[in-house]
């Protein structure tokens, strides 16, 4: 048996590294990372906008100054008041309805897309786990959904159940929890092949434990991509039901609805759709690029790329020669 | 049948139609540069079979690549000589390769049913590089598709020429993958694990084809494989590989009657055998290095029972031992004939 | 090696039905995966269980194990019929029958520590080893298996495809089961390190008295470790017996076949004759009549054709031939015969 015991060879100093992780490694490698790291910067401002608007708006979002009417960014108005984002047809500081519309926007993203996202898992992963004819009956159902004219059913179903935020979150789950569903049922059946799967089942594992210990935590990084995707097409359809009058209530805003707004005057005032179009934009790139970098790092295979600091290239690592 | 040839040195004698020179391939990984093939040098004759024996990870399979022309750089870095009649094919234009690669040199992969593209049918395969190259029209193409798949004795050539390969079972899309080899009359024909996704039954179908074809054609054939029996049974010499290196080589019966690395006795004897004669296996301990993580000195050592300290430190380099056989080893003359 | 059956394995077989019915019904195609295999496997014993592709030894693997309902047949364990068992009662009893996979690279969860991997089972049979032990009990499968204790820590991918193979052999031990099932267990790994878990297998087995069903397509790793051997085709056994019977005197044309086209690694025997066997092996949705060996087979004959040919003990082997110990073997099977030098196997 002597010649049998393994040697166990000197082992690489990244993976170790990469095994004992604490968060101050994550957070070195998110410096690291620059994209990374300038994205969750913005997120983090972000998200203090949002919440903290009510104190750090520069003006009150919906205080109509006919006097400061259609001022461009960067410019200031024959009131003296200086506007980083310019004003809209009201006079009303752009910037700072922004920072009040983000707390909408986001809150709806985000709520809706984690709802659709419980709902669509949930079901996706069960009809692959147990196939037959739960999946039959799910599956038919996510095409005959996925068929319908979202837009159409929604705002019937607005039209009467009434509009309001709450009910927002209720269409939307119910239109986009297929996607999630499709998704899930797809990476179920994929990870299903694998045979560490069969193993845990044949240590005795039950259902669920197999579920949500190994399933689960495999399909992660593809389904945290969808969610921030599904964010930013929920901002935008947002938008289009507020546009249409069922979605957000003036006075409250959102940035959906000052795009639509916005539209307009879109010849004469560019930066009333521009602006919040590009905090749309912006925050679902760096949603994106945020969840690309969490996906790495909580994956075990890749993430010493990420935690090991580059090497410089074409050094060789072999001591010969 | 060609087997009966003088070793007088490494080389084979006759003017080699592939001649290997000091072949180096590395790449660059985020880890810095990475060896996998390290100073090879071997040559083929016309005819010739050859035997490249080695585990996952020896390098056997990247060696064969660079000289096919198929490794990407960056991040792969090839120096040495391929000389194929003459020519170095690491140094001539791509279009020349190109056509070396169709023409002349043909390879077949362990895979083969993921080798062919499951939306053609095998007819259309088989006859892709013939039509690009002798420019023939779509009938001339498919006649010869059927005869290429009678010559590998696909059963009724005629009526599954328009079959896809999901039709077609892993012994049968071996034989397409090598009827497209043969399609252009080859020198070389390159066999990577040929069988090695094969049944044991299957597998012994696909190489007495090979055999014959061989036979019929002349063609010299490179089997690249990590089962011994394979190459006792095919090959007239032999080269086996560690660490991106060629730790022996010489003919196949010698190899097998006097293995002279201790690798090489290591792998004959880490063999379970049909005859029955039990006891423990001779494991070698360990495991190959992975790459980038080389040992210092002669990369065996780590597994080798009989280092001495002179291992540690200092590369052994390939020398001959005996009448076209050589090893890379420091204590090869006194283990020889233990 | 005691006499008490561990476990005992009866007439199984898995059926697998074919696409679904149609709207309108129409009749259901079906495949017989597995017909009616048996074996008995001894505390300490290594059945192997050998055949091509296709012939259903995987099914077979998964069907003992109840990972496969099986159709009909019987699966003991220490006498008790585990197919009859509820799937609670089932999942209990899993911890006496464990698995070892081909695949080393998808067998083990890509997210897990080497040392979650192994006490996972414990999470679900807490009472194997307490809280407190699991820690000690980890290192102590680790050195088992030929790993070292601080291996824990570390990922899959950061081991080798035979290091992996022994993480998911420890994996198996750690429920401290009687049979455990080698499904290709050594297939995917390279010959010296084939030979490193082959001699771990087997000392393990000595240690702890373990049984295995050891399916393997290589017949000379299933000649080296079991003690039995069965042979399959098309989802039948067609010979059966001790390994060394079989493998010295295989009756059933297709063991002969199989043992002659095993490349031999002595090129001294390189100008044996072969049997080449013609065609493949057939579809199993479409059996051939009679006996589902004689398209191919060198030996058939109008009888082999017509009637399924019955079980026929042949010295110690069960052979299921109708000719079975009447026919020469038309291959030169001296490969087989014994070490050709007896002193050149150190």
């Amino acid at each position: 048996m002597t010649a049998v015991d393994a040697q166990t060879l000197p082992q690489d100093e990244a993976h170790d590294r990469a095994a004992a992780i604490t968060s101050r490694a994550y957070f070195g490698a998110l410096m690291r990372d620059r994209v990374a790291f300038v994205s969750a910067i913005f997120l983090g401002l972000l998200l203090i906008a949002a919440l903290g608007a009510d104190l750090l708006a520069p003006y009150e979002p919906n205080q109509a100054n006919l006097r400061a009417r259609f001022v461009p960014p960067l410019g200031t108005a024959r009131d003296g008041g200086f506007h980083l984002l310019g004003t809209d047809e009201l006079g009303r500081d752009l910037f700072s309805r922004l920072m009040h519309g983000a707390r909408v926007s986001m809150s709806i993203g985000l709520l809706g897309a984690l709802c659709s996202g419980i709902v669509g898992i949930t079901l996706g992963v069960l009809a692959g786990f147990y196939r037959g004819l739960l999946e039959d009956v799910l599956m038919r159902a996510v095409d005959g959904m996925m068929a319908l004219p979202s837009l159409l059913i929604a705002l019937f179903i607005l039209f009467v159940i009434g509009p309001g935020f709450g009910n927002l979150i209720l269409i939307f789950t119910l239109l986009h929890w297929m996607v999630f569903a499709r998704m899930a049922r797809s990476l179920t059946l994929n990870h299903q092949q694998h045979t560490y799967i069969t193993a845990a089942r044949a240590i005795g594992g039950s259902d669920r434990r197999i579920i949500l210990t190994h399933l689960l935590p495999n399909m992660v990084s593809p389904l945290i991509v969808l969610f921030t995707l599904e964010i930013a097409v929920l901002i935008l359809s947002e938008a289009s039901l507020s546009f249409l009058g069922f979605g957000v209530q003036a006075p409250q805003s959102s940035w959906g609805l000052m795009i639509a707004r916005g539209r307009e005057y879109i010849s004469s005032a560019w930066w009333l759709v521009v602006m919040p179009g590009a905090a749309i934009f912006l925050t679902a790139l760096a949603l994106n690029l945020v969840a690309a970098w969490a996906r790495a790092i909580t994956d075990p295979v890749q993430r010493w790329r990420w935690l090991t600091p580059p090497r410089r290239k074409s050094q060789p690592i072999d001591d010969e020669d | 049948m060609r087997a009966m040839q003088p070793y007088e040195t490494l080389d084979a004698v006759p003017a080699p139609l592939l001649d290997i020179r000091d072949l180096r391939v590395s790449f660059d990984t985020p880890h810095g540069l990475v060896k996998a093939v390290g100073g090879v040098s071997w040559s083929l004759s016309p005819g010739e079979t050859l035997g490249i024996i080695g585990e996952s990870g020896s390098g056997k399979s990247v060696g064969l690549e660079a000289i096919m022309g198929l490794i990407k750089s960056p991040p792969g870095h090839v120096s040495g000589q391929v000389l194929f009649d003459g020519r170095d094919v690491l140094t001539m234009a791509e279009r020349d390769r190109r056509q070396l690669r169709g023409e002349k040199i043909a390879m077949i992969f362990q895979d083969a049913m993921s080798a062919l593209n499951p939306s053609l049918t095998v007819g259309t395969q088989i006859a892709e590089v013939y039509r690009l190259r002798r420019k023939c029209s779509q009938a001339e193409a498919e006649r010869k598709a059927i005869e290429l798949m009678d010559r590998v004795k696909i059963p009724s050539a005629k009526t599954r020429v328009g079959c896809y390969p999901h039709e077609f079972s892993g012994g049968m899309c071996q034989r397409v993958m090598i009827a497209t080899a043969l399609a252009l009359n080859p020198q070389i024909l390159i066999a990577d694990e040929p069988t090695t996704a094969l049944d044991v039954t299957v597998q012994r179908q696909i190489m007495t084809l090979l055999a014959e074809l061989q036979r019929e054609d002349g063609m010299a054939l490179v089997l690249i494989t990590h089962d011994l029996g394979l190459v006792a049974e095919t090959v007239d010499r032999a080269m086996v590989m560690y660490a991106g290196r060629i730790v022996e080589s010489g003919p196949v019966d010698a190899l097998f009657e006097t293995p002279t690395h201790p690798y090489t006795r290591g792998l004959i004897r880490s063999m379970p055998r049909l005859d029955g004669a039990s006891g423990a296996l001779h494991a070698i301990g360990g495991t190959p290095p992975a790459a980038g993580r080389m040992p210092r000195g002669c990369a065996f050592h780590p597994r080798c029972e009989q280092r001495v300290d002179r291992c540690l430190t200092e590369r052994p380099n390939l020398r001959m031992v005996a009448k076209g056989q050589a090893a890379a080893c420091h204590l090869a003359e006194e283990t020889r004939h233990d | 090696m005691t006499d008490t059956p561990v476990f005992e394995v009866r007439d199984i077989r898995k059926d697998y039905v074919l696409g679904k019915p149609g709207l309108f019904g129409g009749k259901l195609r079906s495949l017989a995966a597995v017909r009616d295999v048996s074996f008995t496997l001894r505390r300490g014993e290594t059945v192997g269980l050998v055949g091509e592709s296709g012939c259903g030894k995987s099914s077979l693997a998964r069907t003992v194990l109840r990972l496969n309902e099986p159709t009909g047949g019987e699966v003991r364990y220490h006498g008790r019929n585990i197919l009859d068992l509820p799937k609670a009662e089932m999942q209990k009893l899993r911890r006496h029958i464990q698995v070892v996979f081909q695949d080393p690279y998808s067998s083990l969860d890509p997210r897990f520590t080497v040392r979650r991997i192994l006490s996972e089972p414990w999470q679900v049979f807490p009472d194997i080893v307490p809280p407190a032990r699991r820690e000690a009990r980890v290192a102590e499968l680790l050195t088992l298996v030929g790993l070292n204790p601080s291996d824990a820590d570390r990922y899959p991918h950061q081991f080798s495809g035979g290091q992996r193979q022994r993480i998911g052999i420890a994996r198996a031990l750690a429920l401290e089961p009687e049979v455990i099932v080698c499904d290709e267990a050594v297939s995917a790994l390279d010959v010296s390190v084939q030979a490193q878990v082959v001699n771990l297998l087997k000392d393990l087995q000595d240690k702890l008295g373990l049984a295995y069903l050891f399916i393997a397509h290589d017949l000379s790793v299933v000649r080296h470790i079991s003690d039995r051997v069965i042979v399959m085709y098309l989802g039948q056994v067609v010979e059966e017996g001790p390994t060394d019977a079989v493998f010295r005197t295989p009756r059933h044309p297709y063991t002969v076949a199989l043992l002659s086209a095993v490349p031999v690694p002595d090129p001294k025997q390189k100008d044996r004759d072969v049997i080449v066997l013609e065609g493949e092996v057939p579809n199993p949705i479409m059996p051939p009549s009679g006996c589902p060996f004689h398209p191919r087979c060198a030996h058939a004959r109008d009888l082999c054709r017509q009637t399924p040919p019955p079980v026929r003990e042949v010295g110690d082997a069960r052979v299921r031939c109708h000719f079975a110990g009447e026919l020469e073997p038309a291959a030169d099977l001296r490969h087989l015969a014994g070490p050709s030098e007896p002193g050149d196997r150190a």
